[in-house]
Formats: C-alpha cells, sequence, structure tokens
C-alpha cells in the first residue's frame, strides 16, 4: 500500500507530515469559521427577515444598514478582501498569517453569503404560518424559534451545505497568502515546484471533504422534512 | 350580569396605503355586533374585505377609524402584550389549514399553550382532550402531509380551541374542501356551538355553508356591509341585488328563460310563482286551490326546504282555467300571509 502510494504520489510521500499538517489546517479552517460564522449569520438573517417591511418585528433603520452592509461586502472579491483586512486582523487575531490569522477574513468572507443564504431559507416559511403564530399569541422570539427556525431546520441545512461547500473554496484561497492548508500545499508544491501529483492529491483530499459535507448535509435535510 | 353582545364593530374603516399616492379602502363604515353563542356569517366575493374584517376581532389588522370590541375591551387601544392574551381567548382556522409541517399533529394543537405553565404531561393531556373533540386521537403522532384536507382542518380546529377560546373564526375554512368533507367540518362547528357553547363567526363565499349553519349574516359588497340580519329573514326576503344573487346560488327556483320557452302557454294558461315569506303554518296551498276554484294547477319546479325548522323555497306552477278562475285564485293566493305570488308577464315575474 506505501509502495502504491510512493509510486502514484511521489512528492506527496517525501513531504508527507506537511501534506497531513495541511489536511489539519483546511479542517481547523472550515470548523473555526464555519461555526462562529453561522451562528452570525442565523443571527443576521434572523434579523433582516423579521425587520423587513411586513416583518414580525419591522424596522426601517436596521434592515437597511444590515442589507447595505452585506451588499458592500459580498461585492469585494475574496482575495482583495484579505488583503484589506490585514490591519483589523493583526488586532483581532494577533497575526495576520497561518490558520490564526485565516479566522478572522474567512469569516469576514462568508458571513454575507450566508446570512443571504439563511434569509432566502427563513423567507420559504409560509407567511399563513406566521400569521397563524400570530393569532394563537406567540411573542416575536417564540414565533422565531418555533416557527421560523423550527419549520426551516431542512432548508437551513441545505444552505449551509452549499455555504460549507464554498468555505471550503475560500481555505483554499485563503492559503495563497499565507494562511496554509490544502490550497496553499497544492500552490506550493504542485504549482510553483511543478508537482502536479501534488496538486492532485489536494484535490482528492478536498473531494473527499466536500462530498462528506454534501453527504451530511443532505441527511439532515431529509431528516427534517416531514 | 355581563352583556351578550362578545364582539363589535363601530363605524369600522380600514385603509390599505399600496404606495404613497394610491390607497384602497377595504372596510367602509362597518357596525355590527356579534353576540354570544351564535353563529355569525360574513358572505362576499373575494376581495369585499371578509379577510380583513374577521382579522380586526383578533387585532391582526387594525381599523383604520372606529373602533372594534371584543367584550368591554378596545382591540385597537391594546398593548402588544394585552393583545397576545386576548387572542388566547379568540381562536382561528384559516383556508389552508396552516399546520407546522414539521410538527406532529400532538405538538401542533400543543403549539398555543407551548410557552404556558403548564406542565407536559398536563399539555399531552389537553392535546389529546382535544383530539378526542374532533375525532382524530389516533393521528397524534404523525405529521400532517399524512392527512387529508378535512383531517387537517380537525386539527386546525382542535389546535384553535386548545385555550378554551369563547370565540372561534373561520376564514374561508371549508373553502379548500369538497362538499362532503365540508359537510362534515361545519357539523363538527356547528357540535362545538351547541356544546361548548363557543360563538362562532365565518366568513365565506358559499351561501350554502350560511344556510347550512348559521343564525346570523352580515353581506358585505366592496368594503360595505349591505344587509344583515337574522338568517331566514334575509333568505326570505333579501333586500340588497347581491345578497339576492347569492342566495340565488342555493335555489332552484330560478326557470331559466330557456326553460321557459319551453312550456307553451296557451290560452287560460298563467305561470306564477309562490315564495314562502313566514313562518306560519304551511298550508296545502295547491290541493285548496284546486278544490275551491276548480282549476288546474302544474308544478314546472318546486324547491322547498326547511331552514332552521322554517319553510324556505317556493313553486313554480302553471294555472289552467278560465280567466275569472285564475284570477279568484290569485287573489286567494295573495290573501295568504306566508306566500308571496308572483305573476309571469312580459317574459319576467312580477
Amino acid at each position: 500500500m506505501d509502495a502504491f502510494f510512493s509510486k502514484l504520489f511521489p512528492n506527496v510521500a517525501s513531504n508527507l507530515d506537511v501534506f497531513n499538517a495541511a489536511i489539519i489546517q483546511t479542517l481547523q479552517m472550515v470548523v473555526i469559521s464555519g461555526i462562529i460564522s453561522f451562528l452570525l449569520s442565523l443571527t443576521f438573517g434572523i434579523l433582516i427577515v423579521v425587520t423587513k417591511g411586513g416583518g414580525i418585528l419591522a424596522n426601517k433603520i436596521v434592515w437597511n444598514v444590515l442589507d447595505k452592509i452585506i451588499n458592500l461586502f459580498r461585492s469585494i472579491p475574496f482575495i482583495i478582501l484579505i488583503a484589506a483586512l490585514i490591519p483589523v486582523t493583526r488586532i483581532i487575531s494577533g497575526t495576520a498569517i497561518g490558520v490564526k490569522g485565516t479566522i478572522f477574513p474567512l469569516i469576514i468572507g462568508i458571513t454575507p453569503f450566508f446570512t443571504r443564504q439563511i434569509e432566502s431559507a427563513l423567507n420559504e416559511t409560509d407567511d399563513g404560518l406566521i400569521e397563524t403564530g400570530e393569532v394563537i399569541g406567540l411573542t416575536p422570539w417564540q414565533l422565531v424559534w418555533s416557527v421560523y427556525l423550527h419549520e426551516s431546520i431542512s432548508s437551513i441545512s441545505r444552505v449551509t451545505t452549499i455555504t460549507l461547500v464554498s468555505l471550503i473554496g475560500l481555505t483554499a484561497i485563503v492559503g495563497v497568502v499565507g494562511g496554509g492548508g490544502l490550497g496553499d500545499f497544492a500552490i506550493q508544491y504542485g504549482y510553483q515546484q511543478n508537482q502536479f501529483d501534488a496538486t492532485i492529491a489536494c484535490i482528492i483530499v478536498l473531494l473527499i471533504l466536500v462530498s462528506i459535507v454534501q453527504i451530511i448535509g443532505t441527511f439532515i435535510s431529509k431528516k427534517a422534512t416531514h | 350580569m355581563a352583556s351578550p353582545e362578545l364582539v363589535k364593530f363601530q363605524h369600522v374603516s380600514k385603509v390599505f396605503k399600496t404606495n404613497k399616492k394610491k390607497s384602497h379602502e377595504v372596510l367602509k363604515d362597518v357596525n355590527l355586533t356579534i353576540q354570544k353563542g351564535k353563529i355569525f356569517g360574513i358572505i362576499g366575493y373575494s376581495g369585499a374585505g371578509k379577510s380583513t374584517l374577521i382579522r380586526c376581532i383578533n387585532g391582526i389588522e387594525k381599523a383604520t377609524q372606529g373602533k372594534v370590541f371584543f367584550e368591554d375591551k378596545e382591540v385597537n387601544k391594546l398593548s402588544k402584550k394585552a393583545l397576545r392574551q386576548i387572542r388566547g381567548q379568540i381562536g382561528m382556522i384559516f383556508q389552508q389549514f396552516n399546520l407546522m409541517p414539521a410538527r406532529t399533529i400532538a405538538e401542533n394543537v400543543a403549539l398555543p399553550i407551548k410557552y404556558s405553565s403548564l406542565g407536559k404531561e398536563k399539555i399531552r393531556e389537553k392535546v389529546m382532550e382535544m383530539l378526542e373533540l374532533v375525532g382524530l386521537p389516533e393521528k397524534a403522532d404523525t405529521y400532517p402531509s399524512s392527512l387529508s384536507g378535512g383531517q387537517k382542518q380537525r386539527v386546525a380546529i382542535a389546535r384553535a380551541l386548545i385555550n378554551n377560546p369563547k370565540i372561534l373564526l373561520c376564514d374561508e375554512a371549508t373553502s379548500a374542501l369538497d362538499p362532503q368533507t365540508t359537510q362534515s367540518i361545519l357539523k363538527l362547528l356547528k357540535k362545538l356551538n351547541e356544546r361548548l357553547g363557543i360563538t362562532l363567526v365565518l366568513v365565506t363565499h358559499e351561501m350554502q355553508v350560511v344556510e347550512d349553519i348559521c343564525d346570523e349574516i352580515a353581506v358585505l359588497n366592496k368594503g360595505k356591509i349591505v344587509e344583515q340580519g337574522d338568517v331566514y329573514s334575509i333568505f326570505v326576503n333579501p333586500q340588497d341585488q347581491l345578497t339576492k344573487r347569492f342566495i340565488n346560488t342555493t335555489s332552484k327556483l330560478n326557470v331559466s328563460s330557456s326553460l321557459l320557452k319551453t312550456i307553451n302557454l296557451v290560452r287560460n294558461q298563467q305561470l306564477i310563482k309562490i315564495t314562502y315569506i313566514s313562518d306560519e303554518a304551511v298550508v296545502p296551498l295547491i290541493s285548496i286551490i284546486s278544490i275551491k276554484f276548480k282549476i288546474k294547477a302544474n308544478i314546472i319546479v318546486g324547491d322547498i326546504k326547511m331552514l332552521r325548522g322554517k319553510p324556505l323555497g317556493g313553486l313554480v306552477i302553471v294555472l289552467d282555467g278560465e280567466a275569472e278562475q285564475i284570477a279568484d285564485t290569485l287573489k286567494y293566493l295573495r290573501g295568504q300571509k306566508n306566500v308571496q305570488v308572483e305573476v309571469y308577464q312580459d317574459g319576467r315575474f312580477l
């Protein structure tokens, strides 16, 4: 098996420690920034849905501010965003490189997109169900919890899957500017040193990672649909 | 003693602003009173403002002008918190049932008391009691997607009743159901009204629903109440054109002109229409006139039914006899207090 691997991926086999570390780094980036941006996006998504015109806590100012900020950040290409954020990243994370330095830009990069995804998932909730919640005397936050969120579990898990796949893509980009992870490995060994097998190995690991995310997401989504 | 009035509208208007310049008046100076324990029907075409009207009762819609009272509380003036409390006493069901798809039947029924101080066991007990009431206890742990339309509406009724409300608002509750299921839901509503004494407000565009269970009725046309009163008097003596049109949908007495053309009236024959207009004792009119005036009476169309135990409907008949006999017969019929007689002339009944 080892011999077979060494033959197929000679340059990966000779740098196996670096490759394994890269996988761990990618996982760290995805998991940490994924969890934090999920919580943020859920909060912003809920806020934007309840504060929109005709929403259960309609508030023009809050809605407008959120809407504009999301649009602003979504319009900046991620690679430029990373560079632009460096001073802030240094203040928040203490460094702008390594896994530690990537979390902040990843969160800022993915949250606006994630928020829009959550917003559209929550907006799928039938207006009649919201009205019913009001009719039976639920408070706005009970309505958010028991109707909006409870009825959107399936949609939320679907959009979270989409977002996590995008996030994996972003972790590869952030690697280029000193973040580490599989993106960094593929560029350093595969691209700059022309070791094509290193690139292929990265693709295979990322493909497996994406598949696992997709399978789990689909499973939860199905489980929550009655 | 508490007032028997449960809901009262005083000069209620509602204006929706579509944009800065345009606005749409959905309700215009609506006045109505709904008595405790009654089944009150609100009928009108779609867009007449029925749904807005019924939503003013639980404050989902706020009147732009005028006052809406629930018991002695003015709904428009309640705080958000007070409004939520009052909604516990006002159940509501909808055309599309609005069950939460991701919750089991029992969880759906429990939703209004989920955040109350009741313990889980007590909640379950109440839920089962409600499901027994609507006849679906065995469905408690299934999901709404496995139910038929009628069953979904039963669950919605159970959910609306779990807080023991004083009133149940039904917004086109049977409009998405087939006629047979409609009947069974109406029967259930009637049973709830009789057994629990709950007041019902039914919004509908189907006159049949009104005829089947309502005690009182208000006819809504373009946001205005054009007629209201007890069902029988409205049915026998509708004043407004729209009311007449609605009543005609449940009556077979409207002889179409094509049918009339097929009746070749010869000399000494007269087509007349007799309609019941009061509930005084029904006498065998046809037998009496044929014996008394020796006239032949040929029934063309007959549609007589009992509405709340009182006769409703009438007959279209051809009188056959000498002119004098016909005149005497008409005179006799016109002297009867409980019927109205119309004579066919120049292509219509006068």
